[in-house]
């Protein structure tokens, strides 16, 4: 029998989300099929912003033709950082509860509070942040800015649109491994959703959520049939891109040199697209890596997280993808921590009652003691020193509904660790979070002077 | 006189007579300046920064961009200040046509530097040239979605030499030839003719009371259910409350035209709701007819295997959803509804109640439950109990009598086409099945229309080359030819405007034309007097822009042009606040305050009236709703409704698709007042200048002075340290502001800024008419008085007179935005002879919209790079 979900007075129907950001609309974009081989969407390297050499001054310097792997990257400005950067990013939807997350002092040896206590091994291997934020509000129809620090109703003024940490670091690597990025989910978005990843044309890019879809992708192979027809229409793309190269050449010849200039653009994408469609194509015959890990079985959220971490370790060790995320949704089985009451929306909108606090916690403490394990397990592959994971939310305060100073845990990425850095409250001094992200973005090996509504970088973190 | 010696003599004479304009131009110049600005522009005393006591006479590119805005401040009449003598009329006109010939003499040498770049097609200009290529009905299919937007320059993503192609939309491009080939290529057989005669019950998706009706016709009366029952609204953010037709929910199995009726009856549209019981009033309106409407709906890119997801995108609102059609359900009573609309395939209809009751957080169950002792006789409390006990009181709504739409039928015949293959396939290969021979000549002719000029045989070799080759490696041709379809689609010939020499020819002006009137395509009939070579001339030019206007293509430069001009496409990004401002959502004001200015933009376009009408006018084209939002009575848009008006058709005024619904149409009302009247009385403009919270007098006065005035503010200089003005004791914004001015630096714009933004501060942030700012226990009175130019304004209808008599700025304003449309570029100082002329011959007529529009294709530089 349809039974009414809680309600409270602004949303309709019972349903939470009705009145979560553009979640359903935005899964109506045609979105092509995920496919066992390739990324969700055609990823080529961007252009970044300007002090690009471009194709046609160098080749006017240097008077001669060159391999366009070396062209690549001189495009991207500098010579490739010398060491394989990874990035990690999970998230929850309703944020931490404050006196259990942000510690009171700062420096290494800081105490940890309750939440953060499986931490505590790590020290010097993590930090968290406090007061760092992205300047706006709008509780729940803001969190899906967590990454990238623009609402995605306002993508449309800023030159990247909203687009994500992840599907940033995702572009400047794409071709180099199967997958430019892996993101996935512990569950369904029933009770809250994160919406954590977007592209910068604005779509929300669906996270996986079955666990044995994420093993599939990453370690089983595609019947053949698949792969040959996706080679087939990398083929066919290819050759027309041979043929309007030619139609390019012989324009060319007719325009002013001023015009020249313009189509120039053309001709470097036309470069650009052939050599994505060739990685790409490379990736579709070779095999995937073997792991010893069995085929897993999809379960509830805390069943699937620690298979995820997992997965997403396995995966960064095989250089299956460098850029990973995962999502702890709403449909978080309480009951998987011991609780019975209430869902983890219900125990995040605790209004002060202090036994769903105590709920709440416990829901916290789960997510804290699985990263603290993946960090460990990191460690153990070696990979701990070039991989940045971050923690967080997009939400502060779940109950509260605040977006001001959200939790945000760094950990690994080589960085020197301070365990607290607090950074100034007062309005007018405040730091976007923005800033960590173009710091993190420039660890990557990204060259880029900027992301999101990033005002520079952050000082305290070497 | 003999030839030579002829030419001689005029040579002579034309040099004397430049060279006494030049020194007589001279002279007037050197007085006026030192007549009218020298007393504060001196050396000595250098008001505002400037002094032009050194600057010469003669004009170079040292002082070109001094005396250049020298030019626009007497233009604007800015300068002199108006506390100051003023010049007379003819000695500023006599001034400005002296230093505009000087400019123009500096700058003309270097002309190459200001030409159109290379400019690619623009997203609308790439869809509508498919549409219009193919003559493929999009429908629900936009090629162009996934497409990074357009930069823009002064509002239009027309410049050429910031339209970018990077890797990414090429990318795109390949994606969308794909699809748009797979949809316009048919060698399959004619589709069947299929038919659903469906049966309550059609959604079998939504829970409540649609489950709980369902289950009460085949568990307890265990009879065929005679009808379903749609009593809620669609609502919440986004809406939800669409019914899809679960029989269709794959989608249609093809696209094509479908014919669908339903049976429908409207009941309790008078329902004896007691309002004041209800903790949330449900919000409909008793007075409008109850309509039924008919949106698409797909499941395309849903993981399948995800219930709840799936169920969520069918009954709730979905990003390119198209309304099919709107009715007006007559009382009581079933009828037969009945349209012809277009289907993509994999797309289902739904079904929807827009202006029902909302059971928004289940506000009709819980009036129900609570009031069933006094709603109810005692049959009916018996009958609700005895189900409540089974443990479904869902079923309230089917015991009491709500407003509500109760279905009993509906059938639906498609694909109907009238020929086989459709349009788009025939447009490619003719009447005749394709063979692997015809190759050359299809992809030639396909090249010709797709690039837009004559294209030599030659040209296309690379493509029958690749056409041949995927023959070769075992392509069947019908599979071949498509690959060299799509690289048609991808050459730079078809994403690029071609324009290869300062003076275009004539098949670049037709395409200049096109996507200036049309953001489409040059027609069969434009391209023949391209063939003919005529179209360079005025007269012809004239005569198609006209042809152009009267087109329903045309409807592309309305929307495109608003959308630069008056930056309405901004509308709906900063969205109003769902609690101040829940009418904006519950009466669906923002379709309604985008059509009014539509409506009043094609208007005067088709009747060629005067732009004083965009400043200040008695009339506007409103709804019952928006009727409502400026203080009208709706009863006056009644009475209104359906009278013919002049310039716009039936359909342009009742936005019900292929339904039938006369209660949403709009009507020409005269206004009570000039409070409102023109574009700054628009909810459109007064919503889009706005932050959907609160006014700014800052952002409506940019605005103004970009879009109406034709002065763009610089931005404020990045170097200026934040200045915390003392703003203690201000109490309103207009103190704020005033306390900001006492600032020199901060003066210096906000003189221009603010008072504009004043005028129009008794509108709030969605156009409703204020005249008191309310804080806490205090209302406080808006003070919208200021100053323009001399004239000084005691409110918005003082600013907007002001305006008009000054109208010659605004003139020269919406010229600029016209051309900058057309010619994708910057203008600069050597277009101003031909702006010039434009003004002047449309002047005496009072600038008529039409005759500026002809005037600007007509005009030279319209005809060069």
């Amino acid at each position: 029998m349809p039974l009414p979900l809680e309600t409270s007075p602004e949303f309709s129907g019972g349903q939470f989300f009705a009145k979560v950001h553009s979640l359903p609309c935005i899964y109506m974009r045609s979105l092509p099929e995920i496919s066992g081989t390739t990324h969700l969407f055609p990823m080529t390297p961007q252009p970044h912003p300007p002090g690009l050499v471009t194709r046609r001054h160098f080749l006017r310097g240097v008077g001669a033709c060159l391999a366009l792997p070396f062209l690549e990257s001189l495009a991207r400005g500098r010579s490739a950082p010398p060491q394989v950067q990874r990035l990690v990013c999970v998230a929850n939807p309703f944020g931490m509860i404050h006196d259990a997350f942000f510690p009171t002092e700062v420096g290494l040896a800081t105490t940890l509070p309750e939440n953060l206590k499986s931490l505590d091994g790590l020290r010097g291997k993590f930090t968290v942040f406090s007061n760092l934020d992205h300047g706006f509000g709008g509780g729940h129809g803001a969190t899906h800015a967590f990454l990238s620090g623009v609402r995605s109703s306002e993508a449309a003024s800023m030159p990247n649109g909203n687009i994500t940490l992840d599907q940033f670091c995702g572009e400047h690597c794409a071709g180099q491994t199967r997958f430019p990025v892996l993101n996935t989910s512990a569950g369904s978005n029933d009770g809250g959703g994160v919406e954590l990843s977007w592209t910068r044309s604005g779509v929300m890019v669906p996270s996986i959520q079955k666990v044995t879809r994420v093993f599939e992708m990453l370690f089983v192979d595609d019947p053949a049939a698949q792969a040959g027809e996706r080679a087939a229409h990398y083929d066919e793309q290819g050759s027309i891109l041979d043929a309007v190269n030619e139609q390019a050449k012989a324009m060319n010849r007719r325009l002013s040199a001023r015009d020249q200039e313009k189509l120039d653009q053309y001709f470097t994408s036309v470069r650009q697209v052939e050599k994505s469609l060739q990685d790409e194509k490379a990736w579709l015959s070779r095999p995937r890596p073997k792991v010893d890990m069995k085929e897993p079985r999809n379960g509830t959220v805390t069943q699937q997280v620690p298979i995820l971490f997992e997965l997403i370790a396995l995966a960064l060790q095989t250089d299956s993808t460098r850029v990973a995320t995962l999502e702890i949704p709403g449909a978080f089985d309480c009951a998987g921590v011991g609780l019975t009451e209430k869902s983890y929306h219900g125990y995040s909108h605790h209004g002060k009652d202090p036994t769903l606090m105590a709920g709440l916690r416990k829901v916290e403490r789960y997510q804290i003691e699985h990263l603290a394990q993946f960090v460990k397990r990191l460690g153990e592959l070696e990979l701990l020193d070039s991989t940045q994971i971050l923690f967080g939310s997009g939400m502060s305060d779940g109950s509260a509904h605040t977006n001001k100073n959200l939790p945000v845990i760094l950990a690994g990425g080589g960085y020197a660790h301070q365990t607290h850095l607090a950074f100034p409250g007062e309005t007018g001094k405040k730091v976007p979070l923005c800033n960590l992200y173009l710091a993190m973005a420039q660890r990557f090996g990204i060259e880029t002077p900027s992301f999101g509504t990033s005002k520079g970088t952050i000082n305290g973190l070497t | 006189m003999p030839g030579p010696r002829r030419c001689a003599l005029l040579a002579v004479l034309n040099f004397a007579v430049v060279a006494a304009l030049t020194s007589a131009s001279a002279a007037e110049l050197k007085d006026f300046v030192s007549d009218h600005c020298l007393d504060c522009h001196d050396n000595a005393t250098h008001k505002g920064k400037v002094s032009l006591e050194g600057l010469s006479n003669k004009v170079d590119s040292g002082n070109a961009q001094q005396w250049l805005k020298v030019l626009e401040q007497i233009e604007r009449r800015n300068m002199p200040p108006a506390d100051e003598d003023q010049p007379t009329p003819a000695e500023r006109h006599a001034v400005e046509l002296a230093l505009e010939t000087k400019l123009v003499a500096q700058a003309s040498p270097h002309a190459e530097r200001r030409a159109t770049m290379l400019r690619r097609l623009n997203r609308v200009e790439y869809r509508d040239t498919i549409r219009d290529l193919l003559q493929l009905n999009l429908g629900s299919f936009d090629p162009t979605r996934e497409f990074p937007d357009d930069n823009r320059v002064h509002g239009f993503p027309s410049d050429g030499g910031k339209l970018v192609t990077s890797s990414f939309l090429l990318r795109q491009y390949l994606e969308a030839a794909d699809q748009i080939v797979a949809r316009a290529v048919h060698f399959e057989p004619k589709p069947v003719v299929q038919h659903w005669n469906l049966q309550p019950p059609f959604d079998r998706t939504t829970l409540g009371f649609n489950y709980s009706e369902a289950a009460y016709y085949r568990t307890v009366a265990k009879q065929p259910q005679p009808y379903e029952t749609i009593y809620e609204a669609t609502s919440g953010s986004p809406k939800g409350g669409y019914h899809p037709l679960d029989d269709l929910r794959a989608g249609v199995p093809a696209s094509g035209w479908y014919h669908i009726r339903i049976r429908a009856e409207a009941k309790f549209r008078h329902a004896d709701f007691d309002l004041k019981k209800f903790h949330f009033p449900p919000g409909n309106d008793p007075t409008e007819p109850i309509r039924l409407s008919l949106f698409t709906g797909t499941l395309e890119g849903i993981d399948p295997e995800n219930k709840e997801i799936v169920n969520y995108a069918a009954t709730h609102q979905q990003l390119g959803e198209r309304q099919l059609a709107t009715w007006d359900l007559p009382d009581d009573g079933a009828t037969w509804l009945d349209c012809n609309v277009w289907l993509d395939r994999g797309y289902f209809p739904r079904l929807a109640y827009p202006n029902g009751p909302t059971d928004a957080n289940n506000r009709l169950h819980h009036y129900f439950v609570e009031n069933r002792y006094t709603l109810l006789n005692k049959e009916q409390l018996a009958r609700y109990e005895h189900d409540a006990l089974r443990g479904d009181n869902y079923n309230t709504p089917m015991w009491f009598e709500s407003p509500r739409i109760l279905v009993s039928k509906i059938e639906i015949e498609g694909p109907l086409n009238e020929a086989w293959p459709p349009a788009s396939h025939r447009v490619i290969f003719g009447d005749q099945p394709y063979q692997s021979s015809a190759a050359d000549e299809v992809l030639h002719g396909f090249a010709t229309r797709a690039w837009r000029r004559p294209v030599e045989a030659n040209e296309v070799r690379p493509i029958v080359a690749l056409v041949r080759a995927a023959e070769k490696a075992g392509q069947k041709p019908e599979v071949a030819i498509q690959q060299g379809l799509k690289a048609i689609l991808c050459a730079p010939e078809f994403l690029y405007r071609e324009e290869k020499s300062a003076t275009l020819n004539d098949y670049e002006i037709a395409s200049r034309l096109s996507y200036f009137l049309w953001s489409s395509m040059p027609d069969e009939r434009l391209l023949k007097c391209a063939a003919a070579g005529e179209l360079h001339r005025p007269e012809v030019l004239r005569e198609e822009a006209q042809r152009l206007l009267t087109d329903p293509r045309a409807d592309a430069f309305i929307d495109e042009f608003l959308n630069g001009w008056l930056a309405m496409r901004k509308l709906g990004t900063m969205a109003p606040d769902v609690n101040k401002f829940a009418e904006y959502y519950r009466d669906d004001l923002e379709a309604a305050m985008r059509t009014e200015t539509r409506l009043y933009f094609r208007q005067l376009l088709h009747t060629n009236g005067s732009i004083d009408l965009f400043l200040d006018s008695d009339y506007s084209f409103v709804n019952r709703k928006l009727a409502r939002l400026y203080g009208i009575d709706p009863k006056v848009v009644e009475a209104a409704v359906g009278q013919p008006v002049e310039g716009l058709s039936a359909q342009d005024l009742v936005p019900d698709s292929e339904g039938h619904a006369p209660s949403l149409g709009f009507a020409r009302v005269k206004l009570p007042d000039r409070r409102r009247g023109g574009l700054l009385g628009q909810a459109s403009i007064l919503t889009l200048t706005a932050n959907g919270v609160d006014t700014s007098p800052v952002i409506r006065g940019v605005w103004i002075l970009e879009n109406i005035l034709g002065e763009p503010p610089s931005p404020p200089p990045p170097d200026v340290p934040v200045i915390e003005p003392d703003i203690r004791g201000a109490k309103t914004i207009r103190e704020q502001l005033e306390k900001h001015r006492a600032n020199a630096t901060c003066r210096s714009c906000h003189h221009l800024i603010d008072p504009p933004g004043f005028a129009l501060e008794t509108f709030d942030a969605i156009g409703r008419w204020r005249g008191h700012y309310v804080k806490a226990n205090a209302a406080v009175p808006v003070d919208s008085s200021g100053q323009l130019g001399a004239a000084k304004f005691k409110d918005v209808s003082g600013f907007k007179t002001a305006l008009v008599q000054d109208h010659d700025q605004f003139a020269r304003c919406l010229v600029e935005k016209l051309l900058i449309h057309a010619l994708g570029r910057e203008l600069d100082v050597t277009d101003r002879p031909a702006i010039r002329h434009i003004l002047e011959t449309a002047a005496p007529d009072g600038y008529r919209l039409r005759d500026l529009i002809l005037l600007c294709a007509e005009s030279d530089i319209f005809r060069r790079k």
